[in-house]
């Protein structure tokens, strides 16, 4: 095969290897980069340009690639390489007619006396004693005028410090020029060296004013020397010749390429070292988490092999194994239980209140309940299944379980009035909202599904243990206000549980009776302790159970008569569509007034002839329609239903409570005065029904003193677990809280309520505290609060409990949405998260507070209960009188 | 070496040497050329021609007859036999080359020429697709020196003594010459003894109906098929690959410095939807529409994809085929990845240099959308084509780190434009934010518009590509089927273009957004660093890895703030404009003609032996 004819392109063309030669060290070949590729090629593209139509010598032509392009140029090469193996390397790699390659040594040239035109010499006299000689040889082998092209390292600027094992001789530059001239009779001196920078170019011919050569070396990092010559060249090139020397081309070889493939590397090296040091952070905290992980297990298991010992000591008693063996089975059957979701703890424990709080429900029912006709859901009647399989009493097989296992996958019926599809169906949708088996958690948003057992429920009343049953009648008595809602005031933990609570205080601080009468979703029931706190603080509290059950404490003895003959008695079901309630609204009015609730309240109220009868929320307006005449009916709405969803569906969050307007006028109609919880929503109320009363009463709050600056840079937020909250944290945490930290990577964030719940731990700077009995001392750690939900309607109670206590707000819109523009001023708002943190870390800075901090007294006004509740008072005062004559008007209802 | 034994000359059958005359001047000429010592053992049939020259003997009986008897003299001098059959004149230099041809293995039976017409162009071999058509004399040097082969008849040969002397065949056999020589050079194939083809040497044959005279049966005799061996031999003959390659390199060298070579485009890549591979292809076919090579263009389309793409129009002087055309190429370029070995042999049987356009090697790398093939594919092309381009330095790097590419292999990053495809909308404010992709894994639409929509609930995004459920400040089209016009619309409309692909070969959105002076915001690659090196403003570059970093970016963008950018423009020369579809398609041109230029056959051979095996049997038998 024969090379082809090379083609003539206006740039230089590289040769190309026919094969690869491996890099040693000792001479440059093709593919190495960096600065020794610039130092050889640049030579030879130097020499190159002296060879166009000349026969050329390529002295030490090692791999062949300069002869090579050399031989683009020049009428003939021969490349004279001292190792035979490398010469037959270059004649396979570089075939071309007009280039031969021969062995030979540089003292004894195998070319004839004067017959090539120049000789090229590159790196190669320092590689032997015998520079004379071979000198004396380039003058043979050049014909009368010929040039020499040859370049040498300096010494001591070359080698200093890393001196190379393959150079026997270095030569100093006045070396080179005396050995040169020894031959030649001119001669000039280049140095060479790599460069990193930049050039000043100039076309040429140069101007007159244009001087070449100026150097700017840098010495470090502030400065450059300014210089020129060849005097820092590590490399010397020299052009001589017996002739004057023709015209020199000097300049620069730029590799642009090079640098770019250079920095991205760099980049490439930098992420990857970033993407390692990550990872191995990432490592040891999974090692840390893995070791406290592994620390609780070793603690769970040694309590485990405790409690193993023991009962293997008991198991060495006669009869003991026995009884170990029915403890183990017990547990197992346990466990399956808590798997099927069948099983309502809470309800369990609320129907079986002679179980205590340490006994596990599901155990209990296991061991006991399964055969004491207790149930293990409403939807599931124990005695009525065990009737219908009366082999499982014999067999002493769990019902639940072999409804679990058989009888739902047979259609059996669960309880004489569900079928077992619909058992299922609640009974899955409870899971998914929280596994019933355990603790259930508040949520704002019921379940339709959770639907109570309606009708047909016993009413039983009985006191709430440990509170005082004080009938004397209380105080003297003035305006008697009955309050009905789903909300459990007490403690509060949530913002519409604060304001519930804040509302009734300023109520009875204002001389209303007020009784109290609550009746939970499924899930929320309070506990023990609750209740008994909240009846402290309560005098007149009735908790009405989906059950039947209710327990009381109250002053009144009509009322506490009421409640005597409602025990046994059933309560009356009432459909929707008797209610005033659209049609579609059935189940949802079920969830929020079940039978016994509005049995309860109708009850109460018919002993009671309260002046005023409040619900809360609109969902709850049912139980207006048992207000005797002359009570004053009132709706607090907390929230306007058919805009929510507008509001809220854009941030992503859908809204299970969505009304139409139609559908939520014909509830709020069923009132005489409509509290909104903000002027925009009172705009709206006014809008859904404009012949109703419509008043708006925010929430008031104790303004905090003013206390020191925070030392630590603390971000709080105090939240309840509803999706909006949720949604919002979690946002934050993964993308503002990020930026947070960068910037301040001492920055904490404090995370108090039951929203903690639903964020993962682990989160740099963030401290989950879950739920908190005081906040006071967590807002006076804080400098700046967050509220992060994105959307929401109704009042940002958390916005103003922080203004409140005098630390400075970053929301987002909706989280100002009701607080007026005097107010909203001293919160920033934010609309995208990046925004949002850099807000943040303005105000993490210590003294934002200031501003409000020197408005205290003014907030102190404006969150005053008489503030506040000023149009509620009067509205009151209003509606009551327009009810009823002026004798029986209480005192506490004068406008 | 042995010299010429003896020297057989057929002057049958040549009108122009059917006097005496005429054939004692031919007789005389070669004497000239092959000196005095050859004997000329000539087979005539023609009028007495008198006293014979010195060292002349005649047969005038039969082919065989004389064939026989020219061996025989062969055998007896220590010496090579030369055949020549009709009116050729080897000079001596040529029988020299090849009688050395004969040097080279023992087992070479039989040494033969090429054969120059008038013209000094080249008669093809038998057996060619065209055998009338010459090979031009300047591919001559691209030829290997020899084939190795089987027997063929020729109008000059050299036949190796010890073959010779084995010559069997019955001399009362074949009454013509080729037909006895066939026999002959058979028969001593079936011995071992092969022929060479030597191309370094040229022996004019001006004035002959054909150098490979096809053996008849004689005359009046009916045709006997061959037997099987030699049916063989012939299929080897005409099968082997250089035939092929002489189908191919009859386009390698202009035959003038101004005609145009013939190239094949192939946009088979092109699919019938909007898509960055399509994008590519039709910018560089409009490139070259003004770069105006001094090619013959023909661009090879999938059918559906012309009706979408309409490429005529993009480039009216190309042909746009849509089926493979049986003609030859100098060059073939594929302007997207091949995905199938199939797909490089087709364009490897068609053209002298091979070039394939790597916009990325994400098919490989996601193991999915691709192929099995398409990792032998690219291993294949890596190795042994003639050129590789690459739309990034990137794409280079991914490829090459997966594929090693052999030494000489030219490789070309050609970019695609960078430059603003209008002024549309350059100076406007923007409206939303635009999320920049499709429907693969690898773009990262979904999550991306996901983070914006939770983040900037404000604003107003379309996310392009996935099919996505529309909500009150999002907008999802799906990509594919959306014109150029509309895009650029959406990107030229946006406050920020979100690119949040995980790998791009080029990115070309990204340059065109920048040129329309938009903000984008990409996820990090060192891609977008050489992309931005080749881009001009009004637009910024900003780089996100994780999601807040994306919402920092986002919301910088959208405010005009600082932020630190991917610088633009640091790799164009000071002053320079980006890059058009023209500087693309030049940088291209330029590959392809180095390809050409630089084209010698030994890669062509080296592909043309691995596709063989690639599609060979493994039986035996």
């Amino acid at each position: 095969m024969r090379q082809s004819q090379s083609v003539e392109d206006p740039a230089v063309v590289l040769p190309t290897p026919g094969e690869p030669l491996e890099f040693t060290g000792e001479r440059f070949v093709p593919g190495c980069e960096g600065e020794i590729e610039h130092e050889h090629y640049h030579r030879y593209l130097f020499a190159r340009e002296l060879a166009a139509g000349r026969d050329v010598l390529d002295v030490a032509s090692g791999e062949g690639y300069g002869a090579a392009l050399l031989a683009g140029i020049a009428r003939s090469v021969v490349g004279v390489e001292l190792d035979p193996e490398i010469v037959a390397h270059a004649a396979r790699s570089y075939a071309a007619p007009n280039l031969h390659f021969r062995v030979g040594r540089c003292e004894a040239l195998p070319l004839e006396s004067a017959s090539v035109d120049l000789v090229v010499s590159f790196e190669t006299l320092e590689h032997f004693e015998e520079q004379r000689r071979f000198l004396a040889e380039v003058k043979r082998v050049l014909r009368p005028g010929g040039l020499l092209v040859l370049s040498s390292p300096v010494r001591g600027v070359y080698s200093l410090g890393n001196p190379n094992p393959f150079h026997v001789r270095e030569l100093s530059r006045g070396e080179l020029e005396a050995l040169v001239r020894s031959e030649f009779r001119h001669l000039v001196c280049l140095g060479q060296t790599p460069v990193v920078g930049s050039a000043l170019l100039a076309d040429e011919p140069l101007p007159p004013a244009i001087r070449t050569g100026q150097l700017f070396w840098r010495r470090d990092d502030g400065s450059f020397n300014r210089g020129g010559g060849t005097g820092l060249a590590p490399y010397l090139v020299v052009v001589a010749s017996d002739a004057p020397l023709p015209p020199l081309r000097i300049g620069l070889l730029h590799d642009h390429p090079y640098m770019a493939r250079l920095l991205a590397r760099v980049r490439d090296a930098q992420r990857a070292c970033d993407a390692e040091r990550q990872r191995c952070a990432d490592v040891l905290a999974a090692q840390q988490s893995a070791s406290e992980r592994l620390r609780a297990e070793l603690a769970a298991r040694t309590d485990e092999l405790r409690d193993l010992r023991q009962r293997a000591e008991q198991a060495a008693q006669p009869r003991g194994a026995a009884r170990l063996w029915d403890s183990l089975h017990r547990r197992r059957l346990a466990r399956r239980i808590a798997t099927t979701g069948l099983f309502d703890a809470a309800y369990y424990r609320q129907t079986n209140p002679d179980l205590g709080d340490a006994l596990d429900p599901i155990r209990h029912y296991v061991k006991y309940g399964a055969w004491g006709g207790r149930d293990p859901h409403p939807m599931f009647d124990t005695s009525y299944y065990l009737a219908q399989e009366p082999a499982l009493v014999r067999r002493r097989e769990n019902p639940l379980l072999h409804f679990a296992r058989v009888g739902a996958a047979e259609g059996r019926r669960p309880h004489p009035r569900y079928s077992a599809e619909e058992y299922l169906r609640a009974a899955r949708r409870s899971s998914s909202a929280g596994s019933p088996a355990t603790a259930p958690t508040r949520t704002a948003a019921p379940s339709r599904a959770a639907t109570p057992p309606p009708s047909a429920v016993r009413l039983r009343p009985r006191p709430i243990p440990g509170a005082l049953q004080d009938t004397g009648g209380g105080a003297a008595r003035s305006a008697v206000t009955l309050v009905a809602t789903h909300v459990f005031p007490y403690p509060p933990r949530a913002g519409n549980e604060y304001r519930i609570g804040r509302m009734i205080r300023w109520l009875r601080a204002t001389g209303h009776e007020v009784h109290l009468v609550v009746c939970p979703l499924p899930g929320e029931e309070p506990g023990p302790e609750a209740l008994e706190r909240a009846a402290r603080e309560h005098p007149d509290l009735y908790l009405c159970g989906r059950d039947g059950e209710v327990l009381h404490a109250t002053r009144r003895p009509e009322a506490l008569a009421a409640l005597r003959a409602l025990a046994g008695t059933r309560a009356r079901t009432t459909a929707a569509a008797a209610r005033g309630a659209p049609a579609r609204l059935a189940s949802i009015e079920r969830t929020f007034c079940p039978d016994p609730f509005l049995e309860l309240v109708a009850r109460l109220a018919e002993a009671l002839r309260p002046d005023v009868l409040l619900a809360n929320y609109v969902f709850t307006s049912a139980v207006l329609a048992h207000a005797p005449a002359g009570s004053l009916r009132v709706i607090d709405t907390h929230d306007v239903f058919s805009t929510k969803a507008r509001k809220v569906v854009q941030f992503g969050v859908p809204d299970d409570l969505a009304l139409t307007g139609e559908e939520e006028a014909a509830l709020l109609r069923r009132a005489d005065l409509l509290v909104a919880i903000q002027p925009e929503e009172e705009r709206e109320l006014r809008a859904l029904v404009p012949d109703r009363a419509v008043v708006t009463a925010g929430v008031d709050f104790e303004v905090a003193e003013p206390a020191p600056a925070p030392r630590d840079p603390i971000a709080l937020y105090v939240g309840s677990r509803n999706g909006l909250n949720v949604r919002g944290l979690r946002d934050f945490l993964a993308l503002a809280w990020p930026l947070v930290r960068r910037v301040r990577p001492d920055a904490r964030l404090l995370i108090a309520g039951p929203v903690c719940d639903a964020v993962e731990e682990g989160v740099e700077g963030v401290e989950l505290l879950g739920r908190v009995e005081r906040l006071e001392p967590l807002y006076a750690r804080a400098r700046v609060v967050v509220n992060p939900a994105a959307a929401g309607t109704g009042l940002k109670i958390k916005t103003v409990e922080a203004l409140s206590n005098l630390r400075p707000v970053v929301a987002w819109p909706s989280g100002v949405d009701g607080l007026g523009d005097e107010l909203a001023a001293l919160c920033a708002v934010a609309t995208d998260w990046s925004a949002f943190a850099r807000k943040v870390l303005e105000r993490l800075d210590a003294g934002a507070a200031g501003e409000l901090v020197a408005r205290r007294e003014h907030l102190a006004r404006r969150f005053s209960p008489e503030h506040v509740y000023a149009a509620l008072r009067a509205a009151l005062a209003r509606g009551v009188r327009a009810r009823l004559p002026r004798a029986a008007r209480p005192a506490a209802l004068h406008a | 070496m042995a010299p010429i034994g003896c020297a057989l000359i057929d002057l049958t059958g040549v009108p122009e040497l059917s006097t005496p005359a005429a054939a004692l001047r031919h007789l005389a000429a070669l004497r000239d050329r092959l000196g005095p010592e050859p004997p000329l053992h000539v087979f005539w049939r023609g009028a007495p021609l008198g006293a014979p020259p010195p060292r002349v003997w005649l047969s005038r009986v039969s082919g065989a007859r004389a064939l026989a008897g020219a061996s025989a003299r062969v055998a007896a001098s220590g010496g090579h036999l030369l055949v020549l059959l009709g009116a050729v004149l080897p000079g001596a230099a040529a029988v020299d080359a090849l009688v050395d041809a004969l040097a080279l293995d023992p087992l070479v039976g039989f040494a033969q020429p090429r054969f120059a017409a008038a013209s000094g162009d080249v008669w093809p071999l038998p057996g060619s697709a065209d055998p009338l058509a010459l090979l031009p004399r300047r591919v001559l040097p691209l030829l290997p020196d020899r084939y190795l082969t089987t027997e063929r008849v020729a109008a000059c040969l050299v036949a190796r003594r010890e073959a010779v002397a084995s010559f069997a065949a019955d001399p009362d056999g074949g009454t013509e010459l080729p037909e006895a020589l066939r026999s002959e050079l058979s028969l001593a194939r079936r011995r071992g003894f092969r022929t060479l083809v030597v191309n370094t040497v040229t022996v004019a044959a001006a004035g002959i109906a054909s150098p490979y005279p096809r053996p008849g049966p004689p005359a009046g005799a009916a045709e006997e098929p061959p037997p099987p061996d030699v049916r063989r031999a012939d299929d080897l003959f005409t099968r082997a690959a250089h035939q092929r390659f002489e189908a191919v390199v009859v386009h390698a060298r202009r035959p003038r410095p101004e005609a145009a070579l013939p190239v094949l485009l192939d946009c088979r890549g092109a699919s019938p939807r909007h898509n960055g591979t399509s994008d590519a292809i039709l910018g560089f076919l409009g490139g070259l529409r003004e770069v105006a090579p001094a090619w013959e263009l023909d661009a090879l389309f999938r059918p559906e994809a012309v009706d979408l793409h309409r490429p005529a129009s993009a480039y009216p002087g190309v042909r746009v085929l849509t089926a493979l055309p049986e003609r030859t190429y100098a060059a073939a370029v594929r302007l997207d990845q091949p995905w199938h070995l199939s797909t490089v042999a087709e364009l490897h049987r068609r053209a002298c240099a091979l070039t394939f356009n790597i916009l990325d090697t994400i098919a490989w790398d996601v193991a999915g959308a691709g192929t099995l093939d398409v990792e032998r594919a690219w291993r294949f092309v890596a190795e042994r084509a003639d050129g590789l381009l690459f739309n990034s330095a990137f794409t280079q790097g991914r490829f090459q780190f997966r594929f090693p590419i052999a030494p000489d292999v030219l490789q070309t990053v050609t970019h695609h434009a960078t430059g603003a495809p209008g002024a549309t909308g350059r100076d406007r404010p923007g409206e939303h934010l635009l999320v920049f992709g499709n429907d693969l894994a690898h773009k990262g639409v979904a999550a991306t518009a996901a983070v914006l929509r939770r983040a900037f609930p404000y604003e107003r995004i379309v996310a392009l590509g996935p099919t996505l459920d529309d909500g009150p400040n999002l907008t999802a089209l799906s990509s594919g089927r959306l014109p150029a016009e509309e895009i650029e619309r959406l990107v030229a409309g946006a406050r920020v273009v979100v690119f949040p692909s995980f790998y791009e070969g080029f990115g070309l959105p990204v340059a065109q957004a920048l040129a329309l002076g938009r903000p984008v915001v990409v996820r990090a690659s060192p891609l977008w660093w050489e992309i931005a090196g080749l881009s001009r403003g009004p637009g910024r570059l900003l780089e996100f890895v994780a999601a807040h970093e994306l919402v920092e970016q986002v919301a910088r963008a959208i405010a005009g703030e600082p932020a630190p950018e991917v610088p633009l423009g640091g790799g164009l020369p000071a002053g320079g404009a980006p890059l058009t579809w023209r500087d693309c398609a030049r940088t291209l041109v330029d590959h392809v003609e180095r390809t050409i230029a630089g084209f010698d056959g030994r890669r062509w051979f080296s592909r043309e032996h691995v596709l063989e095996l690639a599609t060979a049997g493994t039986a035996e038998g």
